[in-house]
């Protein structure tokens, strides 16, 4: 869906090229190509924005990707057969859904604030957030989950 | 445990960072909004992820089963701080088979929770067997870091040789001191009659034949069998060169066998004693009873191919081991000429031997291929040399039910004029 209205918005071929790897990468249920169709996902709807897409498409864009990684990534990882409990079931989906709530929420405010006047300094603001807080809990946890001596 | 991205966090990240990079660059804010959702949902995964508790304890709730049995392996799970996915892999193990949705679970475990969860498979092979082992993934609600663990398996399981029931045993041609259920050739107190005598001084008078006596008038005594135990030793070859499939066949059928004649012979009251020789020569001592038929079946689950050169001699087993007035039950596929030697060393020792020769041309599906027809030419050169020694052989090729056999030794054995009964 997000590939097609990327498409739709922007019809180039840049657009539709990536759009197709991000769509067929995942069809060989390797788990490293899941990641990189995202990627490639992301790129397509970033470029279709770039070129005129509707600014109000970017946040659903976004969490739909989200969502259709995560839930590829995990129906990619699950044991071949087996059993599911309910409970573990229901609480991924509730976490994924707070998750994809979350980051809506966050895209949107971005969104909002940089309509107002003092737009591009609240969206240089977030994106230099965003910037240093990504890189920063990652670090924290490679560094937190390194045994110490 | 240790600690691992899933496939798409990196991309997350990428997307997180790219995105605002590329929006300041470009100065368009849609570009931000677009890489927010993932830059939010990478750092809340990564700050939610915890190093878990995870205490796995794996036992099974059988320790001996017999072939076609279920096996249920118990996995008691405890997760200090609870996981909101936790997945348990079961590592397979060949000859115990799982159903497809016995092979992994996903729970969830609240904080201190115990979760037991019992995983069933089914023996299909005999064997000793290390049940137990699974591999651990834990993430967060949120996923993105995955723990991943794995436990060695270490709850011990052996599977025991389904054995079948038999109406017919060879019956050893000389017996032991202890009382039993077989005749014994001598004469002695027992049930059964064995000659009626004209009285000798010394007889005991409660032996005096009265009805003989009293028809001619002149003293007759009545001489009877005693009965006593027999030992029975299985002697089995684990000496094989064939192909994979057929090998496993051979030694199967080799282990079903010496399975089924111990449980029967158990069952009359004879001792038992096994002797496996192959590249090492291993031995149970012989005996009776529920606990020595339990050694038996762990020796013979125990049992395995052995492909080796190292060469023993039989001479190497204790006489206690294989006593002199022993029954020898030979099952051997006389693949092996070491095999074949030491049978034949048995023969020489005096030992009473009857062997059950399994047919490994049949199992193979020989063809007529001149080297086949060689080696059956060999087997046959064998067979007659043990023959002559005084062996009588019966051959089994899987199909026909092991009794048969049985008692086509049992007639031969009849026919050369060694007791046996039916």
């Amino acid at each position: 869906m997000v590939a097609l209205t990327a498409w739709l918005a922007a019809p180039s071929a840049l657009v539709a090229a990536l759009a197709a790897i991000g769509l067929v990468l995942p069809a060989s249920r390797w788990p490293a190509t899941m990641g990189v169709a995202l990627v490639a996902l992301a790129c397509a709807a970033g470029i279709a924005l770039d070129q005129g897409a509707a600014p109000a498409a970017a946040p659903l864009w976004g969490v739909a990707l989200l969502v259709a990684g995560s839930l590829a990534e995990r129906a990619g990882t699950l044991p071949p057969a087996g059993r599911i409990d309910v409970a573990a079931l229901s609480g991924w989906v509730a976490g994924l859904g707070a998750i994809a709530g979350a980051g809506l929420a966050a895209a949107a405010t971005v969104l909002l604030a940089a309509g107002t006047s003092l737009g591009s300094s609240i969206a240089g603001v977030v994106a230099g957030a965003l910037l240093a807080v990504v890189p920063a809990t990652l670090a924290w946890r490679l560094t937190s989950s390194t045994p110490r001596s | 445990m240790s600690a691992g991205a899933s496939p798409t966090l990196a991309s997350w990240v990428l997307i997180g960072t790219a995105g605002a990079l590329a929006g300041v660059i470009f100065g368009e804010p849609a570009l931000i909004a677009l890489a927010a959702p993932f830059a939010v949902a990478a750092i809340a995964a990564l700050a939610a992820a915890r190093r878990p508790q995870v205490e796995l304890n794996a036992s099974t709730r059988e320790e001996r089963v017999l072939e076609g049995d279920r096996v249920s392996t118990i996995y008691e799970l405890r997760e200090g701080r609870g996981a909101a996915w936790l997945e348990l892999r079961v590592q397979p193990i060949e000859g115990l088979r799982t159903a497809p949705d016995d092979t992994a679970r996903i729970l969830r475990l609240a904080p201190g929770e115990d979760r037991r969860v019992e995983m069933p498979m089914r023996a299909e092979r005999w064997g000793g067997y290390r049940a137990g082992g699974a591999r651990v993934w834990v993430t967060g609600p949120l996923g993105g870091v995955w723990w991943r663990g794995a436990v060695a398996p270490h709850a011990s399981v052996r599977v025991l040789p389904d054995a079948q029931r038999l109406r017919a045993l060879v019956a050893p041609a000389r017996t032991q001191a202890a009382v039993g259920t077989r005749r014994a050739p001598t004469r002695g107190d027992g049930l059964e009659l064995a000659e009626v005598r004209p009285y000798a001084p010394g007889d005991p008078l409660r032996r005096m034949h009265w009805r003989a006596t009293a028809r001619t008038a002149t003293p007759y005594v009545a001489d009877r069998h005693p009965e006593r135990s027999a030992d029975v030793v299985l002697f089995l070859d684990a000496f094989a060169e064939l192909p994979d499939g057929a090998r496993e066949q051979t030694l199967t059928l080799a282990v079903r066998a010496a399975a089924t004649l111990a449980q029967e012979y158990l069952r009359t009251r004879d001792r038992v004693g096994v002797v496996r020789f192959g590249g090492t020569l291993e031995w149970l001592r012989p005996g009776s009873g529920v606990l020595h038929a339990m050694r038996i079946a762990d020796a013979l689950a125990r049992s395995e191919i052995v492909m080796t050169y190292v060469a023993r001699d039989v001479t190497v087993v204790p006489p206690a081991i294989l006593p002199a007035r022993a029954l020898v039950l030979a099952i051997t596929a006389l693949l092996d000429e070491r095999g074949a030697r030491a049978l034949l060393d048995l023969l020489a020792r005096g030992h009473d031997l009857a062997v059950v020769e399994i047919d490994a041309p049949a199992l193979l599906g020989a063809s007529g291929d001149p080297a086949v027809r060689l080696w059956a030419l060999r087997r046959a050169a064998i067979r007659a040399r043990l023959a002559e020694l005084g062996a009588v052989v019966g051959v089994w090729d899987g199909a026909a039910p092991l009794e048969s056999v049985l008692r086509e030794v049992i007639a031969s054995r009849r026919a050369s004029r060694l007791p046996a009964r039916a």
